[in-house]
């Protein structure tokens, strides 16, 4: 190699190294702002809260969930994957992806969840007391009906109680005839009401700056970008280490 | 380092850390032993005004149910209570005796780690343990190194238990 083109390397790595940060320092904003909100995304409660859009959650991939509804007088509760609904008013969150019964209480509703728990709601959706085998309820429910005088029938691997009133007691019941609780169709206007609202706040802010960090927002060609810039990055490094020890 | 040392230290390492419930006593057995044997009809505190608010100011967040169950006999009133200690609850017994805490055991741990407040060493510092006037315990209880927030929440719990008493008491 000689004199001309040993002068002509430094100028040329200077060049490339300002083009590549020109071109890095979106990326580098991107991923810093994403990455630092990543890192304190619980203490802001970014895990907990919805995006609230549709657009992104279809964006993401993300389906309508499957609505299993019960009619319960003249309300609806509705159950999609981890959320219980009156109505289209979210009362609840938690393993409601296929509840087991709901039935009218003296204080509003009870409700089996998919893990054989019962929670007692008020009439207006708050929640009163969640019962599990261990707290309170005689067995783990698997469905849940009304008896003989309207009183409230629980069942467990073929063994049946009464509820008391007030849900602070069982009592073992005969065998009369229960009418069980069967999911039905909700109303189509209040299905999809509620799968909207499931659908769009399925995706949390946490998960959406997750993809964003990722370049997955974007797909294969949004990862693909941001190896490319993973790369610019330490060609930086090097660029920038190598001049640094040129002119020193 | 020999194959089957490596499997084994890899097993027990994966049985330490895994999560879980793990029932130390059925809470039904805990309120047997509270009362001798002779468990009272359960009763209900409806969570309202004052004593919502209060117990939402010990646990430092909202509290999810309107009522809670107790069990009374005369002076002596025995609690199941829940609170998370990093990500799950932690099924707690407490029982409390004019106005003292007599006993409190952890019935479901779900944690996985953290796991030591359930041993006596931890649990016998509460025992006698009264109410100060702001809500707090008269005493310091000491942690335990790498199950900060189980310690903090049987804590919380056990000033929870002896304001319930009191609100079901007076």
């Amino acid at each position: 190699m000689n004199a001309r083109k040993r002068k002509q390397i430094p100028s040329l790595f200077s060049r490339w190294h300002r083009r590549l940060g020109i071109t890095a320092a979106i990326f580098v904003i991107l991923l810093s702002g994403t990455g630092m909100m990543l890192q304190h995304a619980p203490s802001f409660g970014l895990d907990q809260t919805p995006l609230g859009s549709t657009i992104v959650a279809r964006w993401m991939g993300m389906e309508p969930p499957s609505v299993t509804a019960y009619s319960v007088e003249s309300n609806w509760l509705l159950a999609t994957r981890e959320s219980l609904w009156l109505g289209d008013r979210r009362i609840d969150r938690g393993h409601y992806d296929s509840p087991r019964g709901v039935v009218r209480t003296v204080f509003g509703f009870a409700v089996v969840t998919s893990e054989g728990h019962v929670i007692l709601f008020d009439d207006s959706g708050q929640r009163i007391e969640q019962m599990r085998p261990e707290t309170g309820l005689p067995a783990s429910v698997d469905r849940i009906g009304r008896g003989s005088e309207h009183r409230i029938i629980i069942e467990s691997e073929g063994k049946r109680w009464r509820a008391g009133k007030q849900w602070l007691g069982f009592e073992a019941h005969g065998g009369d005839s229960v009418e069980w609780s069967q999911p039905q169709p909700p109303p189509n206007p209040l299905r999809k009401a509620v799968q909207q609202q499931a659908l769009a706040d399925s995706v949390t802010w946490e998960r959406f700056l997750l993809v964003l960090h990722s370049g997955r927002i974007a797909g294969a060609v949004g990862v693909f970008l941001m190896d490319a810039a993973a790369i610019v990055f330490i060609v930086l490094a090097a660029t920038g280490v190598y001049l640094w020890w040129r002119r020193r | 380092m020999r194959p089957h040392l490596i499997i084994f230290l890899i097993v027990f390492s994966a049985l330490n850390t895994a999560q879980g419930e793990n029932v130390y006593q059925e809470p039904q057995a805990f309120v047997a032993n509270a009362f001798d044997g002779d468990i009272p009809e359960p009763s209900v505190l409806w969570m309202s005004g004052e004593t919502r608010d209060t117990v939402e100011a010990i646990l430092g967040h909202s509290y999810a149910n309107l009522r809670v169950r107790y069990w009374q006999q005369d002076d002596r009133t025995a609690w199941i209570l829940e609170e998370i200690g990093k990500k799950k609850p932690i099924t707690t017994g407490l029982v409390v005796n004019s106005g003292k805490l007599a006993r409190i055991k952890v019935l479901i741990y779900r944690e996985s780690r953290g796991w030591e407040v359930r041993e006596e060493f931890f649990t016998n510092q509460f025992k006698g343990a009264t109410l100060t006037a702001n809500h707090r315990l008269d005493r310091n209880i000491d942690g335990i190194s790498g199950a900060t927030l189980s310690v903090r929440a049987l804590t919380k719990l056990a000033r929870v238990a002896l304001y319930l008493h009191d609100a079901v008491s007076e």
